[in-house]
């Protein structure tokens, strides 16, 4: 969607038209999907990140300044739920002592299973897999680099970090995911 | 965790990782999603804008805020109160050149009642006596003579009516100036150019 589309929409939520912000839901609500999917490992928790970015991204409309896209200021929103979400989670395994914490055993439940070849499949799972050991903050930066296409300046706003801080926290996820993929050390999940 | 020094093999190396990344599939949202997220948040109250946001916005473009109308509102009575007061009690206004170097005059204004003080000002720090003359007075040069200040200003309230006033500056008791900053001027078919009043 346009970003002079979705201002005008804004405007028209702000002006009295909440209706205008179903098409905005529309529109990012796979992209947000795609982003919590793997922000959370999984399937189980991404949907409720998108209900509550988006809810969060409503109730806050109005000190949405336009300075940045609308659909990075949504990611922003969207990464910072991911980290409550992630405390949540990290807490409930602290009181109930999950079956599993491996992010690869959880991913492996979660794969879809079209995908071209079995080669594929496993390099696909491999990079999930991996991508589940880096710690969130490192994830967060990866993921909008490079799923979500954010600038690198953009990545810095949304993360609230200086812009060489988000050039070093993917340059340093990149390195974690490389020495992961290639069997080496990784890091652990936070 | 080790952060190891990045290398230029190294480097290829993270481009590869970063576009492995990048080409991984896209998770698809389970059916229904988005209408559900949209009819949640239809149970919530509309958006508004922040107030700085409004205030803002409404100047630009106003729509129906009372609270800024209102604002607006009692701006604009300060405004003219302020103007009213600093009229009556000592309003002077700067004028424009003329034979005897600068000259000032107020912008005469009237309080409410029958009879409306207005304060005369004229900036000659060169003349000896300087009077207003005008149709309050017959214009008799002797009637209101005017004070001079230390800065050269002459000044002299008087009391005026409601209605339609002429008047002039008497300078040294043999040059008439008009009023610079007069509204209206009228031509009294005697050379001299009246400064109008009206109250």
């Amino acid at each position: 969607m346009e970003e002079r589309v979705v201002t005008a929409l804004l405007d028209r939520v702000l002006d009295g038209e909440p209706d205008r912000f179903t098409p905005i839901v529309d529109a990012y609500t796979p992209a947000l999907y795609n982003l919590a999917f793997k922000m959370m490992g999984g399937p189980s928790e991404a949907s409720d990140v998108v209900q509550e970015t988006f809810f969060r991204a409503y109730r806050d409309l109005g000190k949405f300044d336009g300075r940045t896209r609308f659909y990075s200021w949504l990611c922003g929103i969207a990464v910072n739920v991911c980290y409550d979400a992630g405390k949540r989670r990290r807490r409930a395994w602290e009181r109930e002592r999950p079956l599993s914490d491996d992010a690869e055993a959880m991913m492996a439940s979660d794969q879809p299973t079209a995908v071209d070849t079995l080669m594929a499949a496993q390099d696909e799972a491999q990079v999930r897999g991996c991508l589940g050991r880096v710690p969130s903050t490192l994830r967060a930066a990866l993921l909008l680099r490079y799923q979500e296409d954010l600038s690198l300046q953009e990545v810095a706003d949304q993360l609230r970090i200086g812009l060489s801080a988000a050039k070093m926290r993917i340059q340093r996820g990149l390195t974690l995911l490389r020495d992961c993929m290639a069997g080496g050390e990784s890091g652990e999940a936070t | 965790m080790r952060l190891k020094e990045p290398s230029e093999s190294e480097d290829a190396g993270l481009r590869a990782v970063g576009e492995a990344l990048r080409n991984l599939r896209q998770d698809l949202p389970p059916e229904g999603l988005a209408s559900t997220v949209a009819s949640e948040l239809a149970k919530l109250p509309p958006p508004r804008r922040s107030t700085w946001r409004r205030l803002w916005a409404n100047p630009q473009q106003p729509r129906t805020v009372w609270a800024y109308r209102v604002a607006i509102l009692v701006v604009l009575l300060g405004i003219l109160g302020g103007i009213w007061r600093h009229a009556g009690q000592h309003a002077v206004a700067p004028g424009a050149a003329g034979s005897m170097n600068a000259k000032m005059v107020s912008r005469p204004q009237a309080a409410l009642g029958p009879l409306a003080p207005v304060t005369f000002v004229f900036y000659a720090p060169k003349a000896k006596s300087v009077s207003l003359v005008g149709t309050f007075n017959d214009w008799n040069p002797e009637k209101t003579p005017m004070n001079r200040g230390k800065d050269g200003t002459w000044s002299i309230q008087v009391s005026l009516p409601q209605g339609r006033h002429e008047y002039l500056f008497l300078v040294d008791g043999s040059r008439y100036e008009s009023d610079p900053n007069a509204l209206e001027l009228r031509q009294d078919g005697m050379g001299n150019e009246n400064a109008v009043l009206r109250l």
